[in-house]
C-alpha cells in the first residue's frame, strides 16, 4: 500500500505543470509578436491570493499576449527568509525586468548584479531605505497610491459626518507601508479636531471583524469606526453586533456588501480600485525594456495615482463593471498601456504619463473603453 | 559476521543513503526542469546564502531535537534578536560585537526560558515553546511598533557579512563544531542517551537537566548568531521579521531523515542534509516558473514522498507531543 | 445534598476562573468591559475556537499534533461555500458540504498516517502545503457568501450548533467504545495493542471525528466570515493554536467539569483576555505576550500541582512527627 501512495505522489508531480501554466483565459485578441520582442518580467508580491493580488495577476496577464510578455509570480508569503531566498532564486531567471510590490535594499542590490531593472508599487518604508535606494541606478522608481491623502479624507469625512468617538482598525505596523501612510493620514487631521476622540485602536494582521466585535462590545458609545482596510468578514461582523445605523465607517477597499452598506448609510467615505497602478507600473517598466526610456525620472521617481471613491449602489455598478473586472475586462486594454510607451507613441511624454496616471477614475477608465 | 547482523548493517546502510538519495534526485530533477539555470554559479551562490540560517540554526537545534525536544519560538525569537542587535547597533549607537552579543544573549534567555520551563516545571517542551513565541512575538511586535513599524540597516556599510565567501567559512566552522560536539563528545552523545531512556542515564549519575538546559541554550546562542546574519541579508527589522524558521528548521530536520523523538539514531549530517535539501527545493520550485497557485501543492507533495521513501521507521517510538 | 454541595463546588471552581478575568478587567477600566453585551458578545466570538478545541480533542488525548488542522479548515470552508453555491443548497448545504470535505481530507491525514508510518507532525507539516493550495486549484477567489446564507453565526442557531457540538463531544468521549479506546490507547498504544485493541482502526476513527468537527467549525467560520480566501503558505498553522490553548485551560478545569463544559470556559476566556485589552486601549501585542506568560503560569501549575500538594502533606506530616517527638514520643 505504502508502494502504491509513492507511486501516486510521483505522478501527481509529474503531471502537476501539465496543470500548472498560467492562466491566461482574460488576455486580449492576439497581435502580431513580432511587433515585440519575447520578454520575461516578474512580479513579486506577499500573496497573490488576496483581492489585490489576484487583480494584479489578472490585470498583467491581459497584456501577456500582446505584449509577447511571459510573467512570472512570486509570492513571498510573509516568511522573510524564504522571501529573500525565493526572490534570489527570481532573479536567476534571465528576467528583463521585475515589478516589485515594496523592495527593500538587499533587492534591488540583488537585482543590481543581474542589471535587472526594478519598478515599485510603494514608495520606501522610511527615509533611510530612500536614500539607499537611490544609489542603484536599476531602480526605476515607482507607481504609487497617495494613501496618507485617503487616510486624511476618511477623518474629513467622519468629522463631516458628526462622529465624535471613533475607533480605529489597522494593520500591525510594519507590514505594509500603504497602511501605515493610511493611519497617519488619519491620526494627522484627527489632531486638528480636538472634538473627535478617539476611544480604542486595535493592530491586528487584518483581524477587521475581531477589532468590531470587540469595539461594540466594549465601547457602545462609537460613533465611528475607521479602518486601514475591510472586507467581508467585517461587515458581518458590523451587521451581527446590530451597528447599523449606530456607527459610520470610512475604509478602503471595496467589495461586494459596499453598495449594500453604502445605501443604508453606515460607510460614509470608501476609496479602492488600486487596480490601475500595476498596469501603470508595467508601462512605465516597458518604457525601459522597450528603448531604456526612464519615464519617472523627471517626475521625481515616483508617479502618484489616486485611490476610487465610490459613494453609492449606483457608482458601485458601474465600478464594478469597468474596473473590478466584472465583465472580464480589466482597468485598461493593452492598446491603452501601448499608447504610454514613448518609443510607441511619440505625444507621449512624462508629464503626460503622471497626468494620466492622476486623472485614474471610473469616468477615465468609462471613457477609454468608449474611444476602444 | 551472522545474517541478522548483515542485514542489520545493510538496513543501516541504507537509512544513511536514503536520504542522499532524497537530494540527488530533487537537484537532478530540478537540472532538467529549469535546464540547468540551477547549476550555475550566481545560484549556487544563492543556494548558500539561502541554506545558511536554516544550517546555521540546525548546528544547534540539533543538541535540542536529538533529546527529544522541540522549540516552536525560534522564529519569533531570531526576529526579537534580530530588532535588538539592530536597534543598539543604528539607533543607539553600539558597536557591532556588543549587537551581535546582545543578538546571542536575548536568543540564549528566550531558549533557555523553554528549556527551564519543560525541565523545571515539567511542561511539555512544544507547549512550553508555543508560550514563549506568544511572548517574544508579542514584544517584537511592541517595539517594532514603537519605532515606527521597522527599522532599516544601513545595507552598504554590513553589505561585507553578506559575502558567500565569509557565510561559508562560518558555516564550515559552525558545522565541524557542531559535529565533533555533537558526534565525539559526551555534550552531544548524552542527548542521545535521554531520549533513549531518560531514567536509566539518571540512574548512571548524569545529570540529565543540566545537559537539556545545554542543548537549549546551545540552540539560542545558534539562532542569536543567525539572526545577525539574517538582519543583514534582509536589511530591515519588522514584526514578521523571522517568521516561518521554526517550520523551516522541522521541515529540515524531516527531510534529512533525523528522526523526530531522537535517540541513536540521531546524527549531525541529516539536520544539514535536510537544510540543503529544503534549500534546493524553494530554489528549484522558484526557478521552475510554475503557475504560483501550484508551488505549494508540489512542494508538500514532494515533501510527502521525500519523507515516505527516507524515513527511518525502524527507530520510531510512540511520540507523544502532547503529556499533560 | 452532599451531591449538592459538590456541584456546587465544582461549577463555583469551574467558573472561578473566567470571572477572575471578567472581574480583572473590570476593575481596570472602571466598570467598561464589566457588562452583559461584553460578555455576550465574546462568548459569540468563541464559539468558533470552541468547536476546533473540540475537534482537537481527540488527537491530543492520544498525544498528537495535526498541523493540517488548519489548511483542513480553510479547504472545507471554500470547497463547501463554493459546492453550496454551485448546487444552490443554502445553509443546509453549507453545513453537508464542509463537513463532508472536513471528514474526507482529515480521513486522508489518518490513513496516510496509518499507512506511511511516518509520525504525524512530520506528515502534517507536508500536507499542510496541500491543504491549503487545494482550493486555491479549483476556487482561485476563495468564497463569499451573503446574507441569509450566513445564518449560522448569528443567535440562536450559533449557540444551537455549539451545543449540538458540545453534546456529540461528550457522548463520543464519554459513551462511546471509541471514547474509552482513545483514552487507552493514549494512555500507553502498546497496552491497548496487547489488550486487542486495533490501533490503526482507533486512529482511522479519531481522524475521520476531528474531520466532522473540522468541517463544523469551517462551516461556522464560513458564516461569520462571509468570505474566506486563499492563504498564504503556512498561515493556517496557527488557525488551531487558539482551540489548542483552549484545550489546556479545560485540562486546568478537568476535575471540576465536563470536558466539552472546560473547552467552552476556555475558549470563552482566552477571547475575553485578547477583548479585554483592547477595551482597556493597550495594544494587541500586549495581549499575545499576556498570553503566552498566563499559560505558562496555569501550565506550570497544573503539571507540578501534584507535586505542591505532596510536598505541602509532607511537610505537615513532619510537623506533626516533630511535635510527637517532643511531646514524648507518642505518635
Amino acid at each position: 500500500m505504502k508502494k502504491i501512495i509513492v507511486v501516486m505522489l510521483i505522478a501527481l508531480i509529474a503531471l502537476t505543470p501539465v496543470f500548472a501554466k498560467g492562466d491566461n483565459k482574460k488576455s486580449s485578441k492576439a497581435t502580431d509578436v513580432r511587433t515585440y520582442e519575447k520578454t520575461k518580467i516578474a512580479v513579486v508580491y506577499s500573496t497573490f491570493t488576496d483581492l489585490l493580488g489576484s487583480q494584479f495577476k489578472g490585470s498583467l496577464e491581459s497584456l501577456s499576449t500582446y505584449f509577447n510578455v511571459e510573467f512570472v509570480f512570486v509570492e513571498t508569503g510573509f516568511n522573510t527568509e524564504e522571501a529573500m531566498a525565493k526572490t534570489d532564486a527570481m532573479f536567476q531567471m534571465d528576467l528583463d525586468g521585475v515589478i516589485f510590490v515594496t523592495p527593500n535594499v538587499a533587492n534591488l542590490d540583488a537585482a543590481s548584479k543581474k542589471k535587472i531593472p526594478l519598478i515599485a508599487l510603494n514608495e520606501p518604508v522610511d527615509e533611510e531605505t530612500a536614500n539607499q535606494l537611490e544609489g542603484y541606478s536599476n531602480y526605476l522608481g515607482g507607481v504609487v497610491n497617495d494613501d496618507y491623502a485617503v487616510g486624511c479624507s476618511a477623518a474629513e469625512a467622519l468629522y463631516n459626518a458628526g462622529c465624535k468617538n471613533i475607533c480605529i482598525s489597522y494593520l500591525t505596523p510594519g507590514l505594509s507601508k500603504n497602511h501605515q501612510d493610511r493611519y497617519e493620514g488619519f491620526k494627522a487631521v484627527l489632531a486638528n479636531h480636538p472634538d473627535m476622540n478617539v476611544l480604542s485602536e486595535y493592530s491586528s494582521r487584518a483581524q477587521w471583524p475581531a477589532a468590531v466585535n470587540t469595539f461594540a462590545a466594549a465601547f457602545p458609545e462609537m460613533d465611528g469606526l475607521f479602518s486601514t482596510a475591510f472586507s467581508e468578514p467585517g461587515y458581518t461582523a458590523i451587521r451581527k453586533n446590530g451597528l447599523i445605523g449606530k456607527i459610520k465607517l470610512a475604509t478602503v477597499d471595496i467589495s461586494e456588501s459596499t453598495p449594500d452598506y453604502l445605501d443604508n448609510g453606515v460607510i460614509c467615505s470608501i476609496a479602492g480600485g488600486q487596480y490601475n497602478k500595476i498596469m501603470l507600473a508595467f508601462a512605465a517598466l516597458y518604457n525601459y525594456i522597450y528603448d531604456g526610456t526612464r519615464i519617472l525620472d523627471s517626475l521625481g521617481g515616483y508617479c502618484y495615482t489616486p485611490f476610487l471613491q465610490i459613494t453609492s449602489s449606483k457608482d458601485y455598478k458601474v465600478y464594478e463593471k469597468y474596473v473590478a473586472s466584472g465583465t472580464g475586462l480589466w482597468v485598461y486594454t493593452p492598446e491603452v498601456i501601448e499608447s504610454l510607451i514613448m518609443g510607441k507613441n511619440p505625444d507621449m511624454t512624462p508629464e503626460k504619463f503622471a497626468k494620466f496616471a492622476k486623472s485614474y477614475s471610473v469616468a477615465q477608465v468609462m471613457s477609454l473603453r468608449t474611444s476602444n | 559476521m551472522n545474517i541478522l547482523e548483515q542485514k542489520a548493517k545493510r538496513k543501516e546502510t541504507l537509512m544513511d543513503i536514503l536520504p542522499f538519495a532524497g537530494l540527488v534526485l530533487i537537484t537532478v530533477f530540478f537540472i532538467i526542469v529549469t535546464k540547468g539555470r540551477i547549476l550555475r554559479i550566481d545560484n549556487l551562490a544563492n543556494i548558500v546564502t539561502s541554506a545558511f540560517t536554516i544550517i546555521l540554526v540546525s548546528c544547534g537545534a540539533v543538541f535540542v531535537y536529538a533529546h527529544g525536544g522541540m522549540d516552536f519560538s525560534i522564529g519569533s525569537t531570531s526576529g526579537l534578536a534580530q530588532f535588538i542587535c539592530i536597534y543598539m547597533v543604528m539607533r543607539l549607537g553600539f558597536p557591532l560585537p556588543i549587537g551581535i552579543l546582545a543578538s546571542v544573549v536575548v536568543s540564549v534567555v528566550a531558549c533557555s526560558t523553554v528549556g527551564l520551563s519543560s525541565i523545571l516545571l515539567n511542561i511539555h517542551p512544544f507547549v512550553a515553546s508555543l508560550c514563549v513565541k506568544n511572548i517574544t512575538a508579542g514584544l517584537l511586535s511592541l517595539l517594532t511598533q514603537k519605532v515606527g513599524g521597522q527599522i532599516t540597516l544601513d545595507y552598504v556599510r554590513f553589505k561585507g557579512f553578506n559575502s558567500v565567501g565569509l557565510k561559508a567559512v562560518v558555516l564550515i566552522v559552525m558545522i565541524a563544531l557542531g559535529f565533533y560536539v555533537f558526534e565525539k563528545t559526551k555534550v552531544g552523545k548524552i542527548q542521545k542517551a535521554i531520549s533513549g531512556n531518560e531514567r536509566t542515564v539518571t540512574q548512571a549519575g548524569i545529570n540529565v537537566k543540566k545537559y537539556k538546559l545545554s542543548a537549549y541554550m546551545i540552540m539560542g546562542f545558534c539562532v542569536g548568531i543567525a539572526a545577525f546574519f539574517q538582519m543583514t541579508r534582509i536589511g530591515t527589522v519588522s514584526s514578521s521579521s523571522g517568521s516561518g524558521l521554526e517550520f523551516d528548521i522541522m521541515i529540515a530536520m524531516v527531510l534529512g531523515g533525523f528522526p523526530i523523538s531522537g535517540g541513536s539514531a540521531a546524527k549531525f549530517k541529516q539536520f544539514i542534509l535536510g537544510g540543503i535539501t529544503m534549500t534546493i527545493l524553494t530554489n528549484g520550485l522558484t526557478m521552475w516558473g510554475m503557475d504560483v497557485s501550484f508551488v505549494s501543492f508540489v512542494k508538500g507533495l514532494m515533501f510527502i514522498l521525500i519523507v515516505s521513501v527516507s524515513y527511518d521507521r525502524s527507530v520510531m517510538k510512540q511520540v507523544s507531543i502532547i503529556k499533560l | 445534598m452532599q451531591k449538592l454541595k459538590k456541584f456546587l463546588y465544582n461549577a463555583m471552581m469551574t467558573l472561578i476562573l473566567p470571572v477572575a478575568i471578567i472581574s480583572i478587567f473590570g476593575i481596570a477600566s472602571h466598570g467598561r468591559t464589566l457588562n452583559w453585551r461584553m460578555i455576550y458578545v465574546t462568548f459569540q466570538q468563541s464559539i468558533v475556537t470552541a468547536i476546533l478545541s473540540m475537534a482537537v480533542v481527540g488527537h491530543l488525548t492520544l498525544g498528537f499534533w495535526d498541523f493540517s488542522a488548519g489548511g483542513c479548515v480553510i479547504a472545507s470552508a471554500i470547497i463547501g461555500g463554493n459546492l453550496m453555491k454551485m448546487t444552490n443548497t443554502g445553509v443546509f448545504g453549507i453545513i453537508l458540504f464542509c463537513v463532508l470535505m472536513g471528514v474526507a481530507l482529515s480521513s486522508l491525514t489518518g490513513f496516510l498516517y496509518n499507512k506511511l508510518k511516518v509520525p504525524l507532525l512530520v506528515l502534517t507539516i507536508g500536507l499542510i502545503f496541500i491543504y491549503e493550495t487545494l482550493p486555491r486549484i479549483f476556487f482561485v477567489d476563495g468564497v463569499i457568501i451573503r446574507g441569509k446564507f450566513s445564518v449560522l453565526a448569528f443567535a440562536p442557531w450559533n449557540f444551537v450548533v455549539l451545543g449540538v457540538m458540545a453534546v456529540l463531544l461528550h457522548v463520543i468521549h464519554n459513551h462511546t467504545a471509541y471514547g474509552h479506546n482513545i483514552k487507552a490507547m493514549g494512555g500507553s498504544s502498546t497496552i491497548a495493542k496487547a489488550a486487542g485493541l486495533n490501533n490503526d482502526k482507533i486512529v482511522q476513527l479519531n481522524f475521520s471525528i476531528a474531520g466532522l468537527f473540522l468541517g463544523v467549525a469551517s462551516a461556522m467560520y464560513l458564516s461569520e466570515s462571509g468570505q474566506i480566501l486563499n492563504v498564504a503558505p503556512l498561515d493556517s498553522a496557527g488557525l488551531v493554536f487558539s482551540g489548542l490553548m483552549a484545550y489546556f485551560l479545560s485540562h486546568f478545569l478537568a476535575r471540576y467539569c465536563p470536558l466539552c463544559i472546560g473547552l467552552i470556559i476556555g475558549a470563552f476566556t482566552m477571547t475575553f483576555l485578547s477583548n479585554g485589552f483592547v477595551a482597556l486601549g493597550l495594544p494587541a501585542t500586549l495581549q499575545a505576550m499576556t498570553t503566552g506568560i498566563f499559560l505558562l503560569v496555569l501550565l506550570a501549575y497544573s503539571a507540578n500541582e501534584a507535586r505542591f500538594l505532596k510536598w505541602r502533606e509532607d511537610k505537615k506530616r513532619a510537623k506533626e512527627l516533630n511535635a510527637t517527638l517532643e511531646g514524648g514520643g507518642k505518635a
